[in-house]
Protein backbone atom coordinates (compact mmCIF):
# COMPACT_ATOMS: atom_id res chain seq x y z
CA UNK A 1 0.00 0.00 0.00
CA UNK A 2 1.20 3.35 -1.10
CA UNK A 3 0.77 5.95 0.91
CA UNK A 4 1.20 10.24 -0.38
CA UNK A 5 3.08 11.84 2.24
CA UNK A 6 1.79 13.73 4.64
CA UNK A 7 2.99 17.44 3.35
CA UNK A 8 1.82 16.20 -0.47
CA UNK A 9 -1.82 15.48 0.81
CA UNK A 10 -1.62 18.63 3.16
CA UNK A 11 -0.14 20.76 0.10
CA UNK A 12 -2.81 19.42 -1.58
CA UNK A 13 -5.74 20.43 0.12
CA UNK A 14 -3.74 23.64 0.58
CA UNK A 15 -4.20 24.46 -3.35
CA UNK A 16 -7.71 23.30 -3.13
CA UNK A 17 -8.11 26.43 -0.86
CA UNK A 18 -6.46 28.64 -2.55
CA UNK A 19 -7.84 27.75 -5.83
CA UNK A 20 -10.57 30.38 -7.22
CA UNK A 21 -13.67 29.04 -7.28
CA UNK A 22 -16.47 30.58 -9.15
CA UNK A 23 -19.31 32.81 -6.87
CA UNK A 24 -22.75 31.75 -6.85
CA UNK A 25 -24.99 32.54 -9.48
CA UNK A 26 -26.59 36.34 -8.70
CA UNK A 27 -30.35 35.04 -9.51
CA UNK A 28 -29.83 31.94 -7.58
CA UNK A 29 -28.75 34.54 -4.10
CA UNK A 30 -31.61 36.28 -5.03
CA UNK A 31 -34.10 33.16 -5.00
CA UNK A 32 -32.78 32.63 -1.99
CA UNK A 33 -33.06 35.38 -0.33
CA UNK A 34 -37.07 34.88 -1.34
CA UNK A 35 -36.79 31.51 -0.57
CA UNK A 36 -35.78 32.91 2.93
CA UNK A 37 -38.06 35.34 3.23
CA UNK A 38 -40.81 33.34 2.73
CA UNK A 39 -40.18 30.86 5.36
CA UNK A 40 -41.85 32.03 8.60
CA UNK A 41 -39.93 33.67 10.83
CA UNK A 42 -39.72 30.81 13.90
CA UNK A 43 -38.70 33.69 16.77
CA UNK A 44 -38.11 31.55 20.15
CA UNK A 45 -40.30 33.48 22.52
CA UNK A 46 -38.62 34.02 25.41
CA UNK A 47 -40.32 33.05 28.32
CA UNK A 48 -42.27 35.60 29.90
CA UNK A 49 -41.13 36.37 33.48
CA UNK A 50 -44.09 35.07 35.86
CA UNK A 51 -46.46 37.74 36.94
CA UNK A 52 -45.88 38.06 40.45
CA UNK A 53 -48.28 39.80 43.07
CA UNK A 54 -46.95 40.92 46.62
CA UNK A 55 -43.63 39.56 46.08
CA UNK A 56 -44.49 36.20 45.04
CA UNK A 57 -45.54 34.28 41.51
CA UNK A 58 -49.04 34.62 40.93
CA UNK A 59 -49.99 30.96 40.21
CA UNK A 60 -53.74 30.19 38.74
CA UNK A 61 -54.35 28.81 41.99
CA UNK A 62 -53.23 32.01 44.13
CA UNK A 63 -54.76 34.45 41.38
CA UNK A 64 -58.45 32.80 42.14
CA UNK A 65 -57.71 32.77 46.05
CA UNK A 66 -56.76 36.75 45.77
CA UNK A 67 -59.78 37.27 43.73
CA UNK A 68 -62.18 35.69 46.11
CA UNK A 69 -60.33 37.81 48.55
CA UNK A 70 -61.25 40.59 46.82
CA UNK A 71 -64.92 39.71 45.95
CA UNK A 72 -65.50 38.98 49.56
CA UNK A 73 -64.26 42.74 50.60
CA UNK A 74 -66.59 44.44 48.41
CA UNK A 75 -69.33 42.54 49.35
CA UNK A 76 -68.51 43.53 52.70
CA UNK A 77 -67.74 47.22 51.83
CA UNK A 78 -71.17 47.12 49.78
CA UNK A 79 -73.33 46.25 52.63
CA UNK A 80 -71.76 48.74 54.90
CA UNK A 81 -72.44 51.99 51.60
CA UNK A 82 -75.78 50.83 51.56
CA UNK A 83 -76.62 50.58 55.36
CA UNK A 84 -79.13 53.99 55.73
CA UNK A 85 -76.41 55.73 56.84
CA UNK A 86 -76.93 59.21 54.63
CA UNK A 87 -74.73 57.57 51.94
CA UNK A 88 -76.06 57.94 48.62
CA UNK A 89 -74.15 56.40 46.10
CA UNK A 90 -70.76 55.16 45.76
CA UNK A 91 -68.37 56.01 42.71
CA UNK A 92 -65.15 57.08 41.28
CA UNK A 93 -62.71 59.37 42.39
CA UNK A 94 -63.61 62.18 40.68
CA UNK A 95 -67.69 62.00 41.48
CA UNK A 96 -69.26 64.53 43.50
CA UNK A 97 -68.10 65.42 47.20
CA UNK A 98 -71.35 64.41 48.57
CA UNK A 99 -70.68 60.62 47.48
CA UNK A 100 -68.91 58.96 49.92
CA UNK A 101 -66.68 56.59 47.41
CA UNK A 102 -63.11 55.10 48.20
CA UNK A 103 -61.36 57.97 46.73
CA UNK A 104 -57.64 56.66 47.58
CA UNK A 105 -57.98 53.80 46.32
CA UNK A 106 -55.60 52.83 43.23
CA UNK A 107 -54.99 49.56 41.72
CA UNK A 108 -51.80 49.00 42.97
CA UNK A 109 -51.10 45.45 40.80
CA UNK A 110 -51.29 43.94 37.78
CA UNK A 111 -52.12 40.87 36.62
CA UNK A 112 -50.41 40.81 33.04
CA UNK A 113 -53.53 39.76 31.30
CA UNK A 114 -54.39 38.55 27.75
CA UNK A 115 -53.64 41.70 25.55
CA UNK A 116 -56.39 43.93 24.76
CA UNK A 117 -58.69 41.77 26.90
CA UNK A 118 -58.70 43.50 30.04
CA UNK A 119 -57.57 47.21 30.86
CA UNK A 120 -54.31 46.67 33.09
CA UNK A 121 -54.26 50.75 33.94
CA UNK A 122 -53.30 51.19 37.72
CA UNK A 123 -55.67 54.23 37.46
CA UNK A 124 -58.85 53.11 36.32
CA UNK A 125 -60.89 55.33 34.03
CA UNK A 126 -64.67 56.39 35.22
CA UNK A 127 -66.81 54.36 33.48
CA UNK A 128 -64.84 51.64 32.70
CA UNK A 129 -63.17 50.35 35.92
CA UNK A 130 -65.65 51.60 38.40
CA UNK A 131 -68.91 52.00 38.55
CA UNK A 132 -70.79 52.83 35.12
CA UNK A 133 -71.61 56.72 35.20
CA UNK A 134 -74.69 56.37 34.29
CA UNK A 135 -75.99 54.78 37.94
CA UNK A 136 -73.00 56.52 40.19
CA UNK A 137 -75.09 59.20 41.63
CA UNK A 138 -78.22 58.89 43.06
CA UNK A 139 -78.88 62.75 45.00
CA UNK A 140 -80.31 63.14 48.29
CA UNK A 141 -83.23 65.40 47.41
CA UNK A 142 -82.88 68.17 49.73
CA UNK A 143 -85.49 68.70 52.79
CA UNK A 144 -86.69 71.74 53.99
CA UNK A 145 -86.13 72.68 57.96
CA UNK A 146 -89.78 71.78 59.60
CA UNK A 147 -90.88 69.66 57.02
CA UNK A 148 -91.94 66.47 56.12
CA UNK A 149 -89.40 64.53 54.01
CA UNK A 150 -91.50 62.61 51.86
CA UNK A 151 -90.38 58.56 52.39
CA UNK A 152 -87.35 57.61 51.68
CA UNK A 153 -87.03 55.41 48.50
CA UNK A 154 -85.13 52.65 48.61
CA UNK A 155 -81.85 52.12 47.34
CA UNK A 156 -81.63 50.06 44.27
CA UNK A 157 -79.81 46.85 45.13
CA UNK A 158 -76.07 46.79 44.17
CA UNK A 159 -75.49 44.59 41.16
CA UNK A 160 -71.98 43.36 39.79
CA UNK A 161 -71.98 46.67 38.13
CA UNK A 162 -71.55 48.52 41.25
CA UNK A 163 -68.33 47.15 41.63
CA UNK A 164 -65.77 49.89 43.51
CA UNK A 165 -62.61 50.04 42.02
CA UNK A 166 -60.58 47.42 42.88
CA UNK A 167 -58.79 47.82 46.34
CA UNK A 168 -55.62 48.07 47.09
CA UNK A 169 -53.57 44.77 48.59
CA UNK A 170 -50.33 46.63 49.21
CA UNK A 171 -49.45 49.95 49.46
CA UNK A 172 -46.89 50.38 46.47
CA UNK A 173 -47.95 52.45 43.81
CA UNK A 174 -46.62 52.41 40.51
CA UNK A 175 -46.91 55.05 37.49
CA UNK A 176 -49.32 54.42 34.73
CA UNK A 177 -48.25 52.48 31.73
CA UNK A 178 -45.87 54.75 29.45
CA UNK A 179 -47.91 55.41 25.75
CA UNK A 180 -45.79 54.05 23.00
CA UNK A 181 -46.01 55.55 19.60
CA UNK A 182 -47.21 52.36 17.15
CA UNK A 183 -47.86 51.91 13.43
CA UNK A 184 -48.11 48.98 10.91
CA UNK A 185 -47.92 49.27 7.22
CA UNK A 186 -47.84 46.74 4.63
CA UNK A 187 -44.78 46.84 2.59
CA UNK A 188 -42.69 44.75 0.04
CA UNK A 189 -39.56 43.76 1.46
CA UNK A 190 -37.42 42.27 -1.04
CA UNK A 191 -39.83 41.23 -3.19
CA UNK A 192 -41.51 39.94 -0.40
CA UNK A 193 -45.68 41.52 0.82
CA UNK A 194 -45.68 41.79 4.56
CA UNK A 195 -46.36 44.18 7.41
CA UNK A 196 -43.77 46.17 9.28
CA UNK A 197 -44.40 47.60 12.73
CA UNK A 198 -42.83 50.06 14.38
CA UNK A 199 -42.94 51.89 17.62
CA UNK A 200 -41.68 54.18 20.13
CA UNK A 201 -38.50 53.00 22.21
CA UNK A 202 -39.84 52.59 25.81
CA UNK A 203 -38.27 55.55 28.19
CA UNK A 204 -38.87 53.61 31.18
CA UNK A 205 -35.58 52.48 33.72
CA UNK A 206 -37.35 49.64 34.74
CA UNK A 207 -37.53 48.12 31.17
CA UNK A 208 -37.11 44.67 30.35
CA UNK A 209 -38.65 43.48 27.28
CA UNK A 210 -41.06 43.95 24.28
CA UNK A 211 -43.94 42.12 23.62
CA UNK A 212 -45.53 41.92 20.22
CA UNK A 213 -48.86 40.73 19.76
CA UNK A 214 -50.93 39.78 16.26
CA UNK A 215 -54.61 38.98 16.16
CA UNK A 216 -56.73 38.19 12.59
CA UNK A 217 -59.66 36.21 12.03
CA UNK A 218 -61.41 36.61 15.03
CA UNK A 219 -58.36 34.50 17.16
CA UNK A 220 -57.53 35.80 20.19
CA UNK A 221 -53.85 37.80 19.92
CA UNK A 222 -50.71 35.71 20.52
CA UNK A 223 -47.01 36.89 21.27
CA UNK A 224 -45.15 36.73 17.28
CA UNK A 225 -42.11 38.87 18.74
CA UNK A 226 -40.28 39.29 22.18
CA UNK A 227 -36.78 41.32 22.49
CA UNK A 228 -34.98 42.24 25.36
CA UNK A 229 -33.29 44.69 23.12
CA UNK A 230 -34.70 48.54 24.06
CA UNK A 231 -33.11 49.17 20.94
CA UNK A 232 -35.06 47.12 18.72
CA UNK A 233 -38.37 48.84 17.93
CA UNK A 234 -39.41 47.41 14.22
CA UNK A 235 -40.64 44.02 13.32
CA UNK A 236 -41.14 42.81 10.04
CA UNK A 237 -44.14 40.28 9.64
CA UNK A 238 -44.12 38.12 6.58
CA UNK A 239 -46.53 35.72 7.88
CA UNK A 240 -49.29 37.25 6.09
CA UNK A 241 -51.61 36.86 3.42
CA UNK A 242 -52.43 39.21 0.69
CA UNK A 243 -55.53 40.71 2.08
CA UNK A 244 -55.83 39.41 4.86
CA UNK A 245 -56.68 41.98 8.06
CA UNK A 246 -54.26 41.66 11.33
CA UNK A 247 -53.93 43.71 14.62
CA UNK A 248 -51.19 44.24 15.87
CA UNK A 249 -50.10 45.84 19.62
CA UNK A 250 -47.50 46.05 21.57
CA UNK A 251 -46.33 46.28 25.08
CA UNK A 252 -43.30 47.06 27.02
CA UNK A 253 -42.64 44.52 30.27
CA UNK A 254 -40.55 45.35 33.29
CA UNK A 255 -38.54 42.40 34.60
CA UNK A 256 -41.27 41.10 36.39
CA UNK A 257 -43.73 40.84 33.82
CA UNK A 258 -45.69 44.03 34.45
CA UNK A 259 -47.01 46.05 31.36
CA UNK A 260 -44.83 49.32 31.75
CA UNK A 261 -45.87 50.42 28.05
CA UNK A 262 -48.28 50.31 25.69
CA UNK A 263 -48.81 51.15 22.04
CA UNK A 264 -52.67 51.38 20.60
CA UNK A 265 -53.67 48.62 19.16
CA UNK A 266 -53.42 48.73 14.75
CA UNK A 267 -55.18 46.79 12.36
CA UNK A 268 -54.03 46.78 8.75
CA UNK A 269 -54.82 45.04 5.45
CA UNK A 270 -51.57 43.40 3.82
CA UNK A 271 -50.85 44.35 0.82
CA UNK B 1 -26.03 41.53 -7.07
CA UNK B 2 -27.88 44.59 -4.44
CA UNK B 3 -25.41 46.32 -1.95
CA UNK B 4 -25.47 44.19 1.32
CA UNK B 5 -27.43 47.40 3.01
CA UNK B 6 -29.37 48.81 0.39
CA UNK B 7 -32.42 47.74 1.42
CA UNK B 8 -31.51 48.82 4.84
CA UNK B 9 -30.73 52.35 3.76
CA UNK B 10 -33.71 52.48 1.77
CA UNK B 11 -36.24 51.30 4.28
CA UNK B 12 -34.15 54.25 6.70
CA UNK B 13 -32.87 51.57 8.63
CA UNK B 14 -29.90 52.89 10.58
CA UNK B 15 -26.87 49.87 10.31
CA UNK B 16 -22.74 50.29 10.30
CA UNK B 17 -21.68 47.98 7.60
CA UNK B 18 -19.09 47.08 9.31
CA UNK B 19 -20.16 46.82 12.21
CA UNK B 20 -20.80 42.87 12.28
CA UNK B 21 -21.48 42.11 15.61
CA UNK B 22 -24.45 44.46 15.74
CA UNK B 23 -25.97 43.31 12.35
CA UNK B 24 -25.36 39.95 14.17
CA UNK B 25 -27.18 41.07 17.09
CA UNK B 26 -30.31 42.64 15.26
CA UNK B 27 -30.42 40.01 13.29
CA UNK B 28 -31.79 38.18 15.79
CA UNK B 29 -35.10 39.76 16.03
CA UNK B 30 -34.39 41.80 12.19
CA UNK B 31 -35.10 40.18 8.93
CA UNK B 32 -33.35 42.86 7.50
CA UNK B 33 -30.30 42.57 9.40
CA UNK B 34 -30.58 39.19 9.04
CA UNK B 35 -30.74 39.66 4.70
CA UNK B 36 -27.32 41.80 5.28
CA UNK B 37 -26.18 39.32 6.79
CA UNK B 38 -26.77 36.66 4.08
CA UNK B 39 -25.63 38.66 1.43
CA UNK B 40 -22.32 39.38 3.15
CA UNK B 41 -21.86 35.78 3.63
CA UNK B 42 -23.20 33.71 0.66
CA UNK B 43 -20.38 33.92 -1.07
CA UNK B 44 -17.77 32.61 1.10
CA UNK B 45 -20.13 29.55 1.97
CA UNK B 46 -20.72 29.12 -1.34
CA UNK B 47 -17.13 28.98 -1.91
CA UNK B 48 -16.39 27.27 0.90
CA UNK B 49 -18.69 24.37 -0.60
CA UNK B 50 -17.53 24.32 -3.84
CA UNK B 51 -13.86 23.74 -2.76
CA UNK B 52 -15.21 20.76 -1.05
CA UNK B 53 -17.09 19.32 -3.82
CA UNK B 54 -16.16 20.70 -7.05
CA UNK B 55 -19.84 20.61 -7.57
CA UNK B 56 -21.97 23.68 -8.22
CA UNK B 57 -25.16 21.91 -7.54
CA UNK B 58 -24.05 20.48 -4.53
CA UNK B 59 -22.59 24.21 -3.63
CA UNK B 60 -25.91 25.67 -4.11
CA UNK B 61 -27.76 22.84 -2.08
CA UNK B 62 -25.52 23.24 0.80
CA UNK B 63 -25.52 27.39 0.92
CA UNK B 64 -29.55 27.10 1.09
CA UNK B 65 -29.38 24.45 3.49
CA UNK B 66 -26.99 26.89 5.56
CA UNK B 67 -29.17 30.09 5.26
CA UNK B 68 -32.12 28.20 5.99
CA UNK B 69 -30.98 26.79 9.19
CA UNK B 70 -28.97 29.82 10.21
CA UNK B 71 -32.37 31.30 9.76
CA UNK B 72 -34.50 29.28 12.17
CA UNK B 73 -31.61 29.61 14.43
CA UNK B 74 -31.08 33.09 14.60
CA UNK B 75 -33.43 33.90 17.05
CA UNK B 76 -31.21 32.06 19.33
CA UNK B 77 -27.93 33.34 18.09
CA UNK B 78 -25.71 34.01 20.66
CA UNK B 79 -22.45 36.18 20.00
CA UNK B 80 -19.37 34.08 20.86
CA UNK B 81 -15.70 33.86 20.14
CA UNK B 82 -15.24 34.96 16.63
CA UNK B 83 -19.07 35.50 16.23
CA UNK B 84 -21.28 34.99 13.46
CA UNK B 85 -18.89 33.58 10.66
CA UNK B 86 -17.39 30.38 12.43
CA UNK B 87 -21.24 29.92 13.04
CA UNK B 88 -21.89 29.93 9.76
CA UNK B 89 -19.27 27.72 8.79
CA UNK B 90 -20.18 25.60 11.31
CA UNK B 91 -24.03 24.99 10.21
CA UNK B 92 -22.33 24.93 6.59
CA UNK B 93 -19.44 21.82 7.25
CA UNK B 94 -22.21 20.08 9.53
CA UNK B 95 -24.30 20.37 6.16
CA UNK B 96 -21.81 19.89 3.72
CA UNK B 97 -20.43 16.49 5.66
CA UNK B 98 -23.69 14.64 5.75
CA UNK B 99 -24.45 15.53 1.82
CA UNK B 100 -21.11 14.88 0.53
CA UNK B 101 -20.88 11.38 3.04
CA UNK B 102 -24.61 10.36 0.81
CA UNK B 103 -22.50 11.34 -2.55
CA UNK B 104 -20.02 9.21 -1.94
CA UNK B 105 -22.57 6.15 -0.79
CA UNK B 106 -24.17 7.21 -4.45
CA UNK B 107 -20.79 6.95 -6.44
CA UNK B 108 -19.60 3.76 -5.47
CA UNK B 109 -19.39 1.81 -7.93
CA UNK B 110 -20.93 -0.79 -6.65
CA UNK B 111 -23.95 1.40 -6.45
CA UNK B 112 -23.99 2.96 -9.79
CA UNK B 113 -25.71 -0.61 -11.76
CA UNK B 114 -28.24 -0.81 -8.74
CA UNK B 115 -29.30 2.94 -9.02
CA UNK B 116 -29.42 3.20 -12.64
CA UNK B 117 -31.73 -0.16 -12.22
CA UNK B 118 -34.12 1.77 -10.43
CA UNK B 119 -33.85 5.48 -12.11
CA UNK B 120 -33.43 3.76 -15.47
CA UNK B 121 -31.07 6.29 -16.38
CA UNK B 122 -27.19 7.00 -15.13
CA UNK B 123 -27.08 8.51 -11.86
CA UNK B 124 -25.55 11.86 -11.95
CA UNK B 125 -25.35 13.16 -8.57
CA UNK B 126 -22.95 16.05 -9.51
CA UNK B 127 -22.29 17.91 -12.48
CA UNK B 128 -19.10 17.69 -14.53
CA UNK B 129 -16.05 18.30 -12.40
CA UNK B 130 -13.29 20.01 -14.15
CA UNK B 131 -10.63 19.35 -11.89
CA UNK B 132 -8.12 16.75 -12.13
CA UNK B 133 -8.60 13.21 -11.48
CA UNK B 134 -6.06 13.86 -8.63
CA UNK B 135 -8.32 16.14 -7.12
CA UNK B 136 -11.68 14.18 -7.46
CA UNK B 137 -9.56 11.29 -5.45
CA UNK B 138 -8.76 13.32 -2.49
CA UNK B 139 -12.35 14.93 -2.34
CA UNK B 140 -14.11 11.14 -2.45
CA UNK B 141 -11.44 9.64 -0.02
CA UNK B 142 -12.71 12.57 2.40
CA UNK B 143 -15.69 11.16 1.74
CA UNK B 144 -15.12 8.28 3.55
CA UNK B 145 -13.60 10.09 6.31
CA UNK B 146 -15.84 10.57 9.84
CA UNK B 147 -17.88 13.72 9.97
CA UNK B 148 -15.52 15.36 12.55
CA UNK B 149 -12.20 14.69 10.30
CA UNK B 150 -14.27 15.68 7.07
CA UNK B 151 -15.15 19.50 8.61
CA UNK B 152 -11.94 19.23 10.65
CA UNK B 153 -10.05 19.48 6.96
CA UNK B 154 -12.66 21.43 5.30
CA UNK B 155 -12.58 24.28 7.83
CA UNK B 156 -8.95 24.24 7.96
CA UNK B 157 -7.80 24.58 4.97
CA UNK B 158 -11.22 25.38 2.22
CA UNK B 159 -13.19 28.15 4.60
CA UNK B 160 -10.27 30.88 4.47
CA UNK B 161 -11.26 30.90 8.55
CA UNK B 162 -8.50 31.90 11.07
CA UNK B 163 -7.01 28.96 12.79
CA UNK B 164 -9.10 30.75 16.50
CA UNK B 165 -12.19 30.79 13.84
CA UNK B 166 -12.04 27.00 12.65
CA UNK B 167 -11.62 26.48 15.94
CA UNK B 168 -14.04 28.41 17.29
CA UNK B 169 -16.35 26.52 13.99
CA UNK B 170 -15.57 23.19 15.71
CA UNK B 171 -16.32 24.14 18.53
CA UNK B 172 -13.09 23.23 20.18
CA UNK B 173 -9.62 24.73 21.19
CA UNK B 174 -7.32 25.56 18.91
CA UNK B 175 -4.57 22.65 19.82
CA UNK B 176 -7.73 20.27 20.17
CA UNK B 177 -8.46 21.48 16.19
CA UNK B 178 -4.86 20.87 15.51
CA UNK B 179 -4.92 17.45 16.67
CA UNK B 180 -7.89 16.50 15.04
CA UNK B 181 -6.64 18.21 11.34
CA UNK B 182 -3.36 15.75 12.25
CA UNK B 183 -5.22 12.44 12.37
CA UNK B 184 -7.55 13.82 9.47
CA UNK B 185 -4.78 14.25 7.42
CA UNK B 186 -3.43 10.64 8.61
CA UNK B 187 -6.82 8.78 8.02
CA UNK B 188 -7.09 10.71 4.63
CA UNK B 189 -4.04 9.26 3.61
CA UNK B 190 -5.31 5.81 4.70
CA UNK B 191 -8.40 5.98 2.52
CA UNK B 192 -6.59 7.45 -0.51
CA UNK B 193 -4.56 4.28 -0.41
CA UNK B 194 -7.37 2.28 0.47
CA UNK B 195 -8.84 3.82 -2.93
CA UNK B 196 -5.63 3.62 -4.99
CA UNK B 197 -5.53 -0.54 -4.01
CA UNK B 198 -9.22 -0.52 -5.94
CA UNK B 199 -11.81 -2.68 -4.73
Amino acid sequence: MSRASRRGVEEQLSAIGRAPVPGPDPAFVDRLAARLGSIPIAYELDEAPAPRLAGRALTPARAATVMAAIAASVIVVLSLLTRPQGVTSIGPADAPSTTLAPTTTTTSFTIPPDPWAVPTTSTPAPGVFGMPTTTSTTQEPSVAPGTTAPPREKPPAPTTTTVPPRPSTTSTTRPPPERLGFSCRPIVLQGRSGIACEWSQSSRPTFASYQLHKATGGNPPRVVFTTRDRSVTRFFDGDVAPGGTYSYGVRALDANGRVIGEGPKVTTTCC
Amino acid sequence: MPAPDSLLVATGGRTDDDDVHALALRARTDPRAFEAIYRRYVGRIHGFVMRRSGSRQLADEVTAATFERAWRAMPRFEWQGGGIEPWLFRIASTELASICRREARVRRPRAQPALQALTGSPVTTVDERPDDAGVDALRDALSTLPQRYQQALALRFFSGLSNEDAAQAMDCSRSVMAVTVHRAINALRRAMAVAEEGP
